[in-house]
């Protein structure tokens, strides 16, 4: 596995969490960057562009979350990937989501 | 393993592999796959994967089209989850190294991940289980595709496990292979229930949801006799099974050698032992083991399951059919006794507030006379075939049984006048199970040619209890001593105008009531046909003086535990196999 060359500490702030509809936007997100990006939550591993991998994850309003990334755009995807969690995954500009 | 509590509708034990059906009747397989077929099932998958990704990205873009993006979302998300790396290297893994087919791959790996979601902190996790669900069902119906026949084409035996049934699909069931059922939804009251009991097969209705814990081809155990199901069983639990599923094996075939002695006491009175059936096959189980006739014939099979009335050849044809099997002994076929719910075609199906106190079984009859003459008709022209009675359910007051009779009068004179043949002597009797028939007994008895107890119903209205509801579920004893006392006055009524009287509800079907039942005087009882062999057992082993010593104990006591206990005692002392494996229940 490569050595990831950028980590940082992200905090869920949306209400429902990381969930499926989170996952997706934050795979898409992702998707666009030259770089792998993994989120940690205690011993658990998740890939950011595997949406099963996140929302399984269970990670819920105001946890703290590991991000670490690798790739030619780590610098720029973390960066990008802390905005959108700080932004809370636009949810408020949704309609709520059942 | 799991337990889990249902209703026990039909006793007995299965152990097998399961076959699960989700809510819309669709089956869920374990196939396991051989190894050089391994390539082709993940290429299935493959192409399965590929076909789902399609539909929901036209779904997605239909919506997003006509609703706008963030209602699209919704699909978007479906479509990430279904294209996860994860989830696809969680299917192959199954295909690959267990040998899964892709369909029970799909199946174990969606209910893994349902109930992780399920398990995850806050609401919102559990919610998208709904989504795992939906995706997990399109990859399965793009999978078994043209396969997604339901209940039919079995080839091995299986236990069915499905969120609901209805009377018509029980009554469909390949009666080869399949070897017992559950239901999520369900009551004992239910049609499904009777039907059930009619296939001799073990079931247990009403068990709540639980589909999404079992997976095609595990091993189950349906205990009919207390209404367990048991996912996945430990050894220990399918040895202890298996050994009561052989005792009871053992039992009947040792009762099976009773088949053609009579049932007689051992003082030498003759009890006539009948059968109750819902439908015309089961004419051969009562002949199998030996029954002296048919006791309770039901006939509301012909009006369930189907979208118009029933014709008088609808009628007939199955009529005859059981009449002519069973030669010259009795055959007594009850008249509609439906809920005007149950029956659409009427039209009168206007919201009940107490449908068991309501438009139902005789009174709808007499509302419908023409369809009540159809069926008459046909029963008239039966009756000319063999030894053929009629009966009348729910008579509550003597009005309602004149007036059944005066339509059958009716009928008998416009057969005559066309020259149909029928038996003119017919007897005609009715259902006792409505408490004010039995207040009125001494009245009934001058106007009818037999009595049927139907304790069932008398339970339920004597003791004013919804056997349905859990919560009042344990009023519902047939060893209550009000009923008891029900019971005694009818037989003793008939007896005294020698007129023949009958109990064909469960409770005759149960040896622990033999005795009772006997010493009250009592000569007829009408079971569902596997318990023949156990009751005439009981018959064979008594004097009608140990019987009647029995019942006059019996009803000096004073609550339903005690009277029942202490007949378990007496039945376990006269009949020591029985009293060892005889269902609890009732």
């Amino acid at each position: 596995m490569a050595q990831f060359q950028t980590s940082r500490v992200v905090t869920v702030s949306n209400r429902n969490g990381l969930h499926l509809r989170a996952a997706t936007e934050l795979a898409k997100l992702v998707r666009g960057f030259q770089a792998q990006v993994v989120i940690l939550k205690n011993q658990d591993r998740a890939n950011c562009g595997d949406v099963l991998e996140t929302s399984s994850l269970g990670a819920a309003m105001n946890e703290q979350l590991l991000l670490e990334a690798s790739g030619q755009e780590a610098e720029e995807a973390l960066e990008a990937v802390s905005r959108l969690f700080a932004s809370g995954f636009n949810e408020n500009a949704q309609i709520e989501n059942n | 393993m799991e337990k889990l509590q249902g209703i026990a509708v039909s006793p007995g034990v299965a152990i097998g592999e399961a076959l699960v059906m989700d809510t819309e009747g669709f089956r869920i397989p374990r196939r396991f796959v051989a190894r050089d077929a391994v390539e082709g099932a993940l290429e299935r998958l493959g192409v399965s994967i590929d076909a789902t990704s399609d539909e929901i990205a036209l779904n997605r873009d239909a919506v997003a089209r006509e609703m706008g993006a963030q209602c699209a979302a919704v699909f978007e998300a479906q479509l990430q989850l279904l294209q996860s790396p994860k989830l696809r290297a969680d299917l192959e893994e199954g295909i690959c190294q267990r040998h899964y087919s892709p369909e029970y791959s799909v199946s174990r790996t969606f209910r893994h991940y349902a109930e992780l979601f399920e398990n995850l902190q806050g609401g919102s996790f559990a919610s998208k289980a709904n989504d795992i669900h939906d995706i997990e069902k399109r990859l399965l119906r793009n999978l078994l595709g043209q396969r997604r026949e339901a209940i039919s084409g079995l080839t091995s035996p299986v236990l069915i496990l499905t969120h609901n049934l209805t009377p018509s699909e029980t009554a469909n069931l390949d009666r080869e292979f399949v070897r017992g059922f559950v239901t999520e939804m369900g009551g004992p009251g239910s049609h499904t229930a009777v039907v059930a009991g009619a296939l001799e097969i073990p079931a247990v209705l009403g068990t709540g949801p639980f589909l999404n814990k079992v997976s095609g081809g595990d091993l189950v155990i349906i205990d009919g006799d207390e209404g367990l199901v048991i996912i996945h069983p430990d050894e220990e639990t399918v040895a202890r099974y298996r050994h009561e599923e052989e005792e009871i094996r053992t039992l009947a075939v040792r009762l099976e050698m009773l088949r053609d002695l009579p049932a007689e006491t051992s003082d030498g009175v003759r009890v006539s032992l009948y059968g109750n059936i819902e439908f015309p096959y089961e004419v051969d189980h009562c002949r199998d083991r030996g029954a002296d006739g048919i006791g309770l014939y039901r006939t509301e099979f012909l009006y369930l399951g189907a979208d118009t009335e029933p014709d008088e050849e609808v009628h007939f044809q199955a009529y005859s059919r059981v009449v002519e099997a069973m030669g010259n002994k009795p055959v007594t076929i009850r008249t509609f006794d439906l809920g005007a719910d149950k029956v659409p075609h009427l039209a009168e199906s206007e919201e009940e507030r107490n449908p068991f106190l309501g438009l139902r079984s005789i009174r709808l009859a007499l509302r419908n006379v023409p369809m009540f003459r159809n069926q008459l008709r046909a029963v008239l022209r039966a009756s000319a075939l063999g030894n053929v009675r009629i009966m009348f359910p729910l008579i509550s007051t003597l009005i309602e049984l004149r007036q059944a009779k005066m339509v059958l009068a009716d009928v008998m004179e416009d057969l005559e006048e066309h020259r149909i043949e029928f038996d003119r002597e017919m007897a005609v009797g009715m259902m006792v199970e409505v408490p004010s028939a039995v207040v009125m007994i001494d009245q009934f008895v001058d106007e009818v040619d037999f009595l049927s107890i139907g304790t069932n119903d008398l339970i339920q209205y004597t003791l004013a209890v919804d056997r349905s509801n859990k919560d009042v579920v344990g009023l519902y004893n047939a060893a209550d001593p009000a009923i008891l006392r029900l019971i005694e006055m009818t037989v003793r009524a008939g007896v005294r105008k020698s007129l023949s009287v009958n109990l064909c509800g469960q409770m005759s079907g149960s040896p622990v009531y033999t005795m009772l039942l006997l010493g009250m005087g009592l000569r007829q009882m009408s079971v569902r046909p596997s318990v023949i062999p156990e009751i005439k057992k009981v018959c064979r082993s008594v004097t009608i003086e140990q019987c009647e010593e029995v019942t006059r104990r019996a009803m000096t006591m004073e609550n339903a535990r005690n009277i029942k206990s202490y007949l378990k005692g007496e039945l376990k002392k006269v009949v020591p196999e029985l009293g060892a494996v005889s269902p609890d229940g009732y």
